[in-house]
């Protein structure tokens, strides 16, 4: 029988927990690594103590990660998006001359080459404790991303598409709106698919050192606090979020470009 | 005389001692056209052969204004200074995140026909390249064969009302039956249409059984044109018959002699 991408994902977590199980209840320590129910039980409820609330509380708990996934998940989107959206814009007037083409592809290696979590502290320096620092952090590593994707995707279009508008008698703007666009669209959807679920780890950057709320700020207290439960249920939640994220994403892209089957796809239904 | 040009020209573009360079990375020169000198007359059907790299493609190329003589001139009628073409590619280009609707009004929405007039033309253009509407209109070019897909290339190449169409090797690729469908479709477009056609083939009994006039390239020059004289329209028989074999035989040794 054919197994479903579901049931196979479903499959591949049960394994996960199971051999994590098995590890906590062989080392018996929890501090290093404390078993399933500690995790969702007892450290899920005593995130209540960053709002004063009972820590004994399940529902209080999980009303403080509540709040601050909120809090994350607001700056994840709205500074991708901008970040995303300029990289686009930048990427596509790159396109335009000799010499926006030239000035691109000297400054893209540059920053391309250059580790975005390294680059964390100096937007601190910068910003200090001003929650606006992470928007613009998160903001510039998906630009950067973004504008790296849109410039490599225009170079890779196929030349003869060009050709074909330019001799029906298409001008530059309509050219890049209806040929250009659409011809990078993928890539652009998928370049934005890879950002959004890299903006958890940007934002974790920023929220670990200056914030002071986020999950970024639950992970720094329970890492000063050596709260292993703590931790590993946060890497559940940025594993979770992550990949719906990625799933919503992904989803959205389908509707986006109804045209572009993935090889992957097809190999999928042979 | 292959190379003599009439004074009292009514065609709608004419080459003179037109030569192309290809310059590579490296700086060496290769000769794309050398010395051409051609008349293109209207309602022209000029089939052009030749070996690969022998300028025909060059020679579309230039015609459809996308590259510029390096020495001698191209003129066409009425002053202009280019002509409205439209360019069929050999590899089925069409715009994969169109449908085939959008696809054959492409030309259309470019200069801004209204939807009214656009869905009408898809319609009867779909019929007119031989596929059903209601099945195919709002297909996706990956939905399509090959031979479907250069169909509505060619659709969308006939809707963009060119002066000179330009057709890159439209049959390459197809079987037996279905290139012969195609030619046969491409005859029937010709006379019913006023379009002049210039077909870069590799196909020698293609040449001779579409064109009126068969220009024969080699490295870069004219080697010879060879007049088609048999009657339109033309038949499956004619494919067989003698007078065909004859002028095959003739494109055939003009292409290997080189003209000389």
């Amino acid at each position: 029988m054919k197994r479903l991408p579901v049931q196979s994902a479903v499959f591949a977590f049960a394994i996960v927990l199971i051999v994590w199980e098995l590890a906590a209840w062989r080392i018996g320590n929890v501090k290093l690594l404390p078993p399933i129910r500690h995790v969702c039980g007892h450290s899920l409820a005593s995130f209540a103590r960053f709002s004063g609330g009972d820590s004994n509380s399940l529902a209080s708990g999980f009303k403080v990660i509540l709040y601050h996934t909120g809090i994350t998940f607001i700056r994840v989107i709205i500074a991708t998006t901008i970040g995303c959206l300029l990289g686009l814009l930048l990427g596509l007037l790159s396109s335009f001359n000799s010499f926006s083409r030239m000035a691109a592809n000297t400054c893209l290696p540059l920053l391309r080459n250059v580790p975005l979590l390294a680059l964390t502290p100096l937007f601190v320096f910068w910003f200090g404790g001003n929650p606006l620092g992470i928007y613009v952090w998160i903001a510039f590593a998906s630009f950067v991303v973004m504008v790296t994707a849109t410039v490599s995707s225009i170079a890779n279009i196929n030349p003869d598409l060009i050709i074909l508008a330019t001799v029906l008698g298409t001008r530059i703007l309509t050219r890049t709106t209806r040929v250009v666009i659409p011809a990078i669209l993928p890539d652009v959807v998928t370049a934005y698919q890879a950002t959004m679920g890299l903006a958890w780890s940007f934002a974790l950057g920023g929220e670990y050192l200056v914030a002071r709320s986020g999950l970024g700020f639950l992970v720094s207290y329970s890492y000063i606090y050596a709260d292993m439960g703590k931790l590993l249920f946060l890497v559940m939640l940025y594993g979770g979020l992550g990949l719906l994220t990625f799933e919503v994403t992904g989803y959205l892209g389908k509707i986006v470009c109804p045209w572009n089957v993935s090889a992957h796809n097809e190999i999928r239904k042979k | 005389m292959v190379n003599e040009l009439t004074n009292d020209w009514s065609g709608i573009a004419r080459l003179r001692n037109a030569t192309v360079r290809y310059s590579s990375a490296s700086g060496q020169e290769s000769i794309g056209l050398s010395d051409v000198t051609l008349q293109i007359c209207e309602r022209d059907f000029l089939t052009v052969v030749g070996k690969s790299g022998s300028g025909k493609s060059t020679l579309l190329r230039l015609l459809a204004g996308l590259h510029q003589c390096d020495a001698g001139e191209i003129s066409f009628a009425k002053n202009k200074k280019r002509l409205k073409t439209a360019l069929l590619f050999q590899e089925n280009v069409l715009f994969p995140w169109m449908t085939v609707e959008q696809n054959l009004v492409y030309p259309l929405s470019v200069r801004r026909a209204s939807r009214q007039e656009q869905q009408k033309t898809a319609y009867q253009s779909c019929l007119d390249v031989g596929l059903s509407p209601e099945a195919y209109l709002h297909r996706y070019p990956r939905e399509l064969s090959g031979g479907e897909k250069r169909r509505v290339a060619l659709g969308m190449a006939v809707n963009h009302d060119a002066d000179l169409l330009l057709l890159d090797e439209p049959s390459s690729g197809l079987d037996d039956v279905n290139k012969w469908r195609f030619q046969g479709f491409l005859e029937t477009l010709w006379r019913n249409s006023r379009v002049t056609i210039v077909m870069v083939t590799h196909d020698i009994e293609e040449a001779a059984f579409l064109g009126s006039r068969v220009v024969c390239m080699d490295e870069g020059r004219v080697a010879e044109v060879v007049e088609i004289g048999i009657e339109r329209p033309r038949t499956f028989q004619d494919r067989f018959g003698n007078t065909l074999i004859e002028l095959k035989k003739r494109i055939a040794n003009a292409l290997i002699s080189g003209g000389t």
